[in-house]
C-alpha cells in the first residue's frame, strides 16, 4: 500500500469502487466527466482518521458547489508547453488545417514555427513560390513556417523572382536554413539578381534545376558571374530535369561550359543528375545531332564529375556523411529523348568505360536504363571489350542500384548487378532482341524493390514475344525466396482495344502465378496489383501467404470479388480470409467498377480492420450508405486517419447524404 | 511511512506516500520547502492545489501510482523536435487509462499534469489530444473541441488561400 485516499471533515463525499483498471467504475469503463452525484448518493463524511485504501476502493470528494466542467473547448486554455507538444506531434498538413480554425489556434502555429525543434517535421515540406497572388515571399515570412525547402516557379515572372517583394525579410529568416531549392528557370548565374540571391544560402544541399538557357535570348548572354562560393561548398545534389533552347539549334555553348563549372567549382558534390537536351532529333540528323551533342554532352559532364571526385577530398570525405555512403550518379536523362533503337557503337563504349571508371570511383549508378544497358552488353558480346579480365567482362554492372525503362528480357548479362536495389521495368514490346540470350537465374541478393509492368498493346504483335519475355523474366525472378523483397508491384495492363479479347485475357491470366508470387516474396510489406484476371481462389491464397503486408493497392483486377476477400464459410462462421493481413494499415482500391465485389466487401471485411488509411479512387458503386455506417461504427471507423473522400464517386450516394457523412470519417486534410 | 496530505480545490484530501508524491516536480518542490520551514521533522506536509479539483487529482495521482517505478528521464531528454516521450511506447495501461476519458477530462489532465510537473503524463495526454485532431479538416476540428471561428474580414479567406497553397504542393 503506497497511496491513500483520506476525506476531510465538513465535505460531502461518495464512493466510486474500482476493482481492476482504475479508471474504470465495477469493472465499467467511466465514460464522460464524472459529475456531481444526485443528493441520495450523498453520504455524510466519516471522522477525519479513518483512511480509505487507495487500491481497492478510491473515494472521491467534491465540493457541491463547483461546476462541472466541460473542458472540450479549454482547448484555448492549454499552456504553450503543451500546445507546443501537440503541435509537435501533429503532421505539416493538420497542422495548416489548425491553422485556420481561430485566432488563437492561429497564433499558435505561427509562433511556435520556426523553431529549430519543428524543423525535421517539416523538412520534406515544398513550397512553390511563383512570386504572384498568394504565392509570394511575403506569404512565406507572414506564415512563419519552418520551411527548410522551396520551389522557384518563375517561367512566368523570370529572374525578377529573385527581386520580388519580400525577398529581403524572405532571404534574411530562410537563407540560414534553406536546404533545397528548385528553380525552374536558372541562368547558370549569368544574371546578377540570381547570384545575389543565392549568396544568402548558407546550407542549401540540394539544388534542383529544371531549364536553364530561356531566361537568356539566343545572342544576349552575360559573362556569368562566379559560382556563388557558399554554394560551392555546401552543394551535395545537383540534380538538371532538363535544358530547353528557347529558339536556338544547338545548345548554346555558354550554358554548356556553365554547368560544367558549376559542376567543378562544387567540390563536395557527391550525387549528380546531369541535364538532358530536350530537342527531338529524328532520322539521319538523330544520329549525328546525338553523337555531336546529347551523348557526347552528357559524358563529358559525367567525367568532369568523376575527375573531380578523383581530385577531391572534400568529396571523399563528404561521402561518409553522405545517405548511402556513396557517390551517385543518376542515369535518368541519359537516354530520355532519343527515338532510334540502337545505342551507337561508339556510345556503346563510351558508356560501358564510363561505368568501369565508376567502379574504380567507387561511384554508384542510378537509373540506369535496361535497354541501353542490354545493347552495351550485346557490343561486348559482338566486338569484345576493350578492358577488364573475359572473366570478369560484366563486372561493369557491379554498382548499378536501379534498373529502369523499358527491357526485352532480364537475362544472365544482368546477373552482374550484384548490388541492384531496386528494378522499375515495363514489357511493352518495343524492344525484342532477335540474338539468342542466357537464361540464369537471378540472385540480386540485395534486390529491395521490384516493380514490373507488362504492357499489350493492340499495334504491337500480340504480344507473344512481349509475354514470353515477361515469363521469362519473372520466372527467373521468382525462382528463389526473396527476402529482402519489401516492395512489389505487378501490373499487367493492355490498350482499350485489346480488352475483353479471348487471346489477351489468357495471356493475362498465364502472366502470373500465385503460388511463385507466395513463395517468393513472403516478406513483402508493400503490394502493388494491376489487372491481375485470376479467379478469386489465386487471392485468398494472397492474403492467406503475404502476412506482413502494410500497404495494399488493388486495382482492376476484373475477375476479383467478394469471396476472394472472404473466403469459404467455416461451422456457419464466415471466415475472411483478408482479416489474416492484421497489419495492413494502408489499403487503395481503383477501378473497383471493373471488379465484381459488392458492398458486402465493405460491410464484412473492411468495417472490421484497423486501417490508417483508406483511399478509393474513381468510381464505386459498391459504396453505399449501409456500407458507410457500418464502416463508421465498426473498428475501421475508431482506427481511421485518412479517408478521403473526393477521390471517389457513386451513384449509390446522394448529394444531401454526402454532406453528412463529411463529417464521420477524417478526409486526412 | 512518510506520507503527505494533498488538497484539491474542492477541498478533497489525498493522503499520499512522499515517495510517490516527489515523483511530480511541483509537489516535490512543495514537500522540500515545507521539509524546510518547519521544526518539526516528523509533521505531516500539506499542500493544496487550488487549480486541481479532486476528480482529476484522483486521475494523476493514478497515473503516478502506476509509474512509481519507471526511472525519471532527464527534462531535456527525447526533446530534441519538441516532442515528449510519448511516441517511445505507451504502455496498454496507459492506453486503457486513457481511452474511455473524453476531451474535457483529457484538456483537464493536462492542465494538471503540467501544473503538478508530471511530465510522462503531459507527453501522453498530448498525444492522445494530438490525434484527436490529426487527419480532421478545419470544421471537424472546431466540432470536436466547440471552437468558434473568430476572424474577422478576409482573414480567413487570406489563410485559406495561404493553406490551399501549402496544402497543393
Amino acid at each position: 500500500m503506497s497511496t491513500y485516499g483520506e476525506d476531510e471533515e465538513g465535505y460531502n463525499k461518495y464512493f466510486i469502487r474500482s476493482h481492476g483498471h482504475p479508471s474504470s467504475n465495477s469493472g465499467n469503463p467511466v465514460k464522460g466527466i464524472l459529475k456531481c452525484p444526485t443528493d441520495e448518493s450523498k453520504v455524510m463524511m466519516p471522522q477525519a482518521t479513518q483512511t480509505v485504501r487507495w487500491s481497492s476502493e478510491l473515494s472521491v470528494y467534491f465540493n457541491p458547489d463547483s461546476n462541472s466542467v466541460d473542458g472540450c473547448n479549454r482547448l484555448l486554455d492549454l499552456p504553450s508547453v503543451a500546445y507546443n507538444k501537440i503541435i509537435a506531434y501533429l503532421p505539416p498538413k493538420t497542422c495548416l488545417a489548425l491553422r485556420r480554425v481561430c485566432l488563437t489556434t492561429h497564433s499558435w502555429i505561427t509562433e511556435t514555427l520556426i523553431d529549430a525543434k519543428q524543423i525535421t517535421k517539416w523538412r520534406k515540406y515544398r513550397l512553390k513560390i511563383t512570386g504572384q497572388g498568394v504565392q509570394t515571399f511575403v506569404t512565406v515570412v507572414n506564415m512563419n513556417l519552418p520551411i527548410t525547402e522551396f520551389c522557384l516557379h518563375n517561367s512566368r515572372i523570370g529572374e525578377s523572382i529573385y527581386t520580388s517583394e519580400g525577398h529581403q525579410q524572405f532571404l534574411e529568416v530562410y537563407g540560414p536554413i534553406t536546404t533545397f531549392i528548385y528553380v525552374e528557370r536558372h541562368s547558370l548565374f549569368e544574371a546578377e539578381t540570381e547570384y545575389t540571391f543565392f549568396l544568402h544560402f548558407h546550407c542549401l544541399r540540394f539544388l534542383q534545376i529544371f531549364m536553364a538557357t530561356t531566361f537568356i535570348p539566343t545572342g544576349k548572354q552575360r559573362t556569368p558571374y562566379e559560382i556563388p562560393p557558399n554554394i560551392a561548398s555546401s552543394l551535395t545534389i545537383l540534380i538538371f530535369s532538363g535544358i530547353e533552347e528557347s529558339n536556338g539549334r544547338q545548345a548554346r555553348k555558354a550554358c554548356q561550359e556553365n554547368i560544367i563549372k558549376l559542376i567543378d567549382s562544387s567540390k563536395n558534390l557527391v550525387h549528380l543528375r546531369p541535364p538532358s537536351w530536350q530537342r527531338k532529333y529524328r532520322g539521319a540528323a538523330c544520329r549525328i545531332g546525338c553523337i555531336v551533342t546529347y551523348f557526347g554532352l552528357y559524358i563529358t559532364y559525367c567525367h568532369k564529375w568523376m575527375q573531380r571526385l578523383e581530385t577531391s577530398i572534400n568529396a571523399w570525405l563528404h561521402r561518409s556523411t553522405y545517405a548511402g555512403n556513396c557517390c551517385l550518379l543518376d542515369m535518368e536523362n541519359f537516354c530520355q529523348n532519343y527515338f532510334y533503337k540502337h545505342l551507337h557503337p561508339q556510345f556503346c563504349t563510351s558508356y560501358g568505360t564510363l561505368l568501369q571508371l565508376g567502379i574504380e570511383l567507387d561511384v554508384w549508378f542510378r537509373n540506369v536504363h535496361a535497354d541501353e544497358l542490354t545493347w552495351v552488353y550485346l557490343r561486348r558480346r559482338i566486338d569484345g571489350w576493350p578492358f577488364g579480365e573475359i572473366a570478369d567482362s560484366f563486372r561493369f554492372m557491379n554498382n548499378i542500384v536501379s534498373l529502369v525503362g523499358t527491357c526485352s528480357v532480364l537475362g544472365y548479362s544482368f546477373s552482374s548487378m550484384i548490388n541492384l536495389k531496386e528494378i522499375r521495368i515495363k514489357f511493352d514490346g518495343s524492344l525484342l532482341l532477335e540474338q539468342p540470350y542466357e537464361l540464369q537465374a537471378l540472385e540480386w541478393k540485395s534486390l529491395e524493390k521490384i516493380d514490373l509492368t507488362l504492357v499489350l498493346r493492340s499495334k504491337s504483335t500480340l504480344s507473344e514475344d512481349c509475354v514470353k519475355q515477361w515469363n521469362t523474366t519473372t520466372s527467373l525472378l521468382f525462382s528463389r525466396e526473396r527476402k529482402n523483397v519489401k516492395w512489389l508491384s505487378l501490373k499487367l495492363k493492355a490498350d482499350s482495344k485489346l480488352l475483353r479479347n479471348v487471346a489477351v485475357d489468357q495471356c493475362l491470366y498465364n502472366a502470373i502465378d500465385v503460388d511463385d508470387v507466395v513463395l517468393s516474396f513472403k516478406w513483402v510489406t508493400n503490394l502493388s496489383i494491376s489487372g491481375w484476371n485470376l479467379p478469386n481462389k489465386a487471392f485468398l491464397k494472397l492474403w492467406t501467404s503475404l502476412t506482413k503486408l502494410e500497404c495494399l493497392s488493388i486495382d482492376s483486377c476484373r475477375k476479383l470479388g467478394d469471396y476472394g476477400f472472404i473466403g469459404k464459410k467455416k461451422r456457419n462462421q464466415e471466415f475472411c480470409a483478408f482479416s489474416k493481413l492484421s497489419g495492413l494499415r494502408k489499403l487503395v482500391l481503383k477501378g473497383l467498377d471493373e471488379m465484381k465485389v459488392t458492398e458486402k466487401l465493405f460491410i464484412s471485411v473492411i468495417s472490421c480492420m484497423c486501417l490508417d488509411e483508406l483511399t478509393i479512387v474513381g468510381s464505386a458503386p459498391q459504396v453505399t450508405n449501409q456500407a458507410l455506417k457500418t464502416l463508421r461504427q465498426g473498428k475501421f471507423g475508431s482506427s481511421i486517419v485518412k479517408f478521403p473522400l473526393h477521390t471517389w464517386v457513386s451513384k449509390n450516394i446522394s448529394e444531401t447524404d454526402k454532406v453528412e457523412i463529411k463529417n464521420w470519417f477524417p478526409s486526412g486534410v | 511511512m512518510a506520507l503527505v496530505r494533498v488538497i484539491s480545490s474542492d477541498g478533497a484530501a489525498f493522503l499520499v506516500s512522499q515517495r510517490l508524491a516527489k515523483r511530480s516536480g511541483k509537489l516535490k518542490t512543495e514537500i522540500e520547502t515545507f521539509r524546510k520551514s518547519s521544526d518539526n521533522s516528523e509533521a505531516q506536509p500539506e499542500i493544496r492545489i487550488v487549480t486541481i479539483r479532486a476528480e482529476i487529482l484522483r486521475l494523476v495521482l493514478q497515473w503516478l501510482q502506476q509509474h512509481q517505478n519507471d526511472p525519471v528521464l532527464p527534462a531535456n531528454q527525447n526533446e530534441q523536435d519538441g516532442r515528449g516521450d510519448a511516441e517511445m511506447g505507451q504502455s496498454q495501461w496507459d492506453r486503457d487509462f486513457l481511452a474511455p476519458m473524453d476531451l474535457g477530462i483529457v484538456m483537464e489532465l493536462i492542465l494538471a499534469a503540467n501544473h503538478l510537473e508530471v511530465k510522462g503524463l503531459l507527453d501522453i495526454t498530448c498525444k492522445l489530444v494530438e490525434s484527436k485532431i490529426t487527419g480532421r479538416t478545419v470544421d471537424e476540428i472546431r466540432t470536436a473541441f466547440k471552437l468558434k471561428s473568430d476572424f474577422k474580414g478576409n482573414e480567413e479567406e487570406q489563410t485559406r488561400l495561404e493553406n490551399r497553397w501549402c496544402v497543393e504542393n
